[in-house]
């Protein structure tokens, strides 16, 4: 009976779905109707249902501004197949990362991750930077150690979107800024804040071990990092046409809200103390800037 | 939800373009898929907000990989749904699964047309409603009634977004739907009564 009924119910489904009549369809299959009706009655409602889920224009257009730049860049930039990609031959591919894991490691803070250090995305020692960086958070232990690490990196992100937008690399800088979004986020996580612009949500993890003296660190490290991001950026403007320099102005305010979210939520954790999570819920349209 | 032989062709074509950089051919896929991949986002993660920003990335990540797309017998839409359900598994690892339901939609109702069922008994339920009672499926299901209902893919297609066999994914859908309806039921008891006397 199983497969005789899945096929059915697909019949009915596929059918309905392109406006038959229910009715017709199940006077097909008799022996079915009472348990097919229902089922199909829920699946109208939940295409019914699906259909409610619009997104709105606005965000709609921003996405496609964003992947149109993309695409653009893509073009004037163009793909090269790097040799490590190996695909000639796949089974090296593996062997190949595995190699190139051991030889990071063995490195350490050896000649080409320092070399790195300085690389921004789409550069070629890009990679080794983002694998020392990996390496680094898995070597972290303790929540401390963890949020203190991703506000790190938020801040090197931040150094990355001032050389992107110097270059004129804006699409590569807005994906960046989503990087230092995460970093900043993760580091909330690990210091037991949850963070989040949704207005009904529950924890996640238990609250952290993270101690007092620990969160005025950091709370005072990431003020710094904003401040010192803010200035940065702020003395380019000046040499930008009016359109870039409204695209610097939105990256300002994007990482000022992100790292501001952060720092008020544990401003507000340093008042309570006890709470395993506090939302931040910023004005409406806040994140729309 | 069957797909077209005209559709596969222009999909075909605008696919072979864009892997050539031609950038309406880009412009035409977004446009073509966005509000199917954002309705699968939504389903899967609960927040419109949340949803944006995935779809948003899907495509970027489409636009980076597309060259690696090769035609090989699997339509456009299961790679394509790959991606965001990749982009949707990175997303709930980086921030922990929970549920995120703005209350603006929880409170929107959604109302069916009684005579859309056949003069079937009225359903009148939330978005929460629906929302939680996804969750309790299992993965696959929640999956194969995701694309299926939420994305409007194929059977065929379905299979081919979850590597599975088309029976399986029948299989899945009918209980899904089983799970899905006995759920609401306790949730919206209007949907309890069957549909006997509504021709």
């Amino acid at each position: 009976m199983s497969q005789e009924f899945n096929n059915a119910l697909n019949d009915c489904l596929e059918r309905v779905s392109q406006g038959e009549n229910l009715q017709k369809c199940l006077s097909e299959y008799p022996q079915y109707r009472e348990e097919l009706g229902p089922l199909v009655q829920v699946a109208v409602s939940t295409m019914k249902f699906a259909e409610t889920m619009t997104p709105s224009q606005q965000s709609k257009n921003r996405n496609f501004q964003s992947f149109l730049q993309a695409v653009q860049t893509a073009q004037t930039e163009p793909r090269k197949k790097p040799w490590y990609s190996f695909s000639w031959l796949p089974l090296a591919k593996p062997i190949a990362i595995s190699l190139v894991a051991v030889v990071v490691l063995a490195m350490g803070a050896g000649v080409t991750t320092a070399a790195s250090s300085d690389a921004v995305p789409g550069e070629s020692l890009y990679w080794v930077k983002t694998t020392r960086e990996n390496v680094q958070l898995r070597l972290n232990r303790s929540d401390a150690s963890k949020a203190q690490t991703h506000a790190d990196l938020a801040n090197v992100r931040g150094e990355e979107i001032r050389k992107l937008v110097s270059k004129g690399r804006y699409t590569a800088a807005n994906e960046v800024m989503k990087r230092l979004n995460r970093h900043l986020q993760s580091s909330a996580v690990h210091v037991g804040i949850d963070v989040t612009v949704n207005r009904q949500e529950m924890p996640q993890r238990p609250p952290s071990r993270f101690r007092g003296r620990n969160v005025d660190q950091l709370r005072a490290s990431l003020e710094q990092n904003s401040h010192v991001m803010r200035i940065e950026l702020n003395k380019m403007v000046s040499e930008l046409t009016p359109e870039q320099k409204q695209q610097l102005q939105q990256f300002m305010r994007r990482s000022e809200l992100y790292y501001r979210m952060l720092v008020d939520a544990m401003t507000e954790r340093g008042n309570t103390g006890q709470l395993p999570f506090i939302r931040i819920v910023p004005p409406q349209g806040a994140m729309q800037r | 939800m069957q797909t077209n032989p005209d559709d596969r062709k222009v999909v075909g074509e605008l696919v072979k373009k864009a892997q050539q950089g031609h950038q309406p051919a880009f412009a035409g896929l977004y446009e073509r898929y966005y509000d199917q991949i954002y309705r699968y986002v939504s389903f899967k993660c609960g927040s419109p907000t949340e949803a944006e920003d995935i779809t948003g990335e899907v495509f970027l990540k489409m636009l980076e990989s597309i060259h690696t797309f090769k035609w090989q017998g699997h339509p456009f839409t299961s790679w394509l749904y790959r991606i965001a359900h990749n982009q949707i598994v990175d997303n709930f690892r980086r921030k922990g699964r929970r549920q995120t339901v703005p209350l603006d939609d929880a409170e929107r109702r959604i109302g069916v047309d009684a005579s859309d069922l056949e003069r079937a008994a009225e359903i009148n339920m939330t978005i929460t409603d629906v929302m939680s009672a996804m969750d309790s499926l299992t993965d696959l299901q929640r999956e194969v009634i995701s694309l299926r209902f939420g994305s409007g893919l194929s059977v065929a297609e379905t299979a081919q977004a979850v590597g599975r066999k088309d029976n399986a994914v029948k299989a899945l859908q009918h209980a899904g739907l089983k799970k899905l309806r006995a759920l609401m039921v306790q949730l919206t008891p209007a949907i309890s009564p069957a549909i006997e006397g509504d021709a």
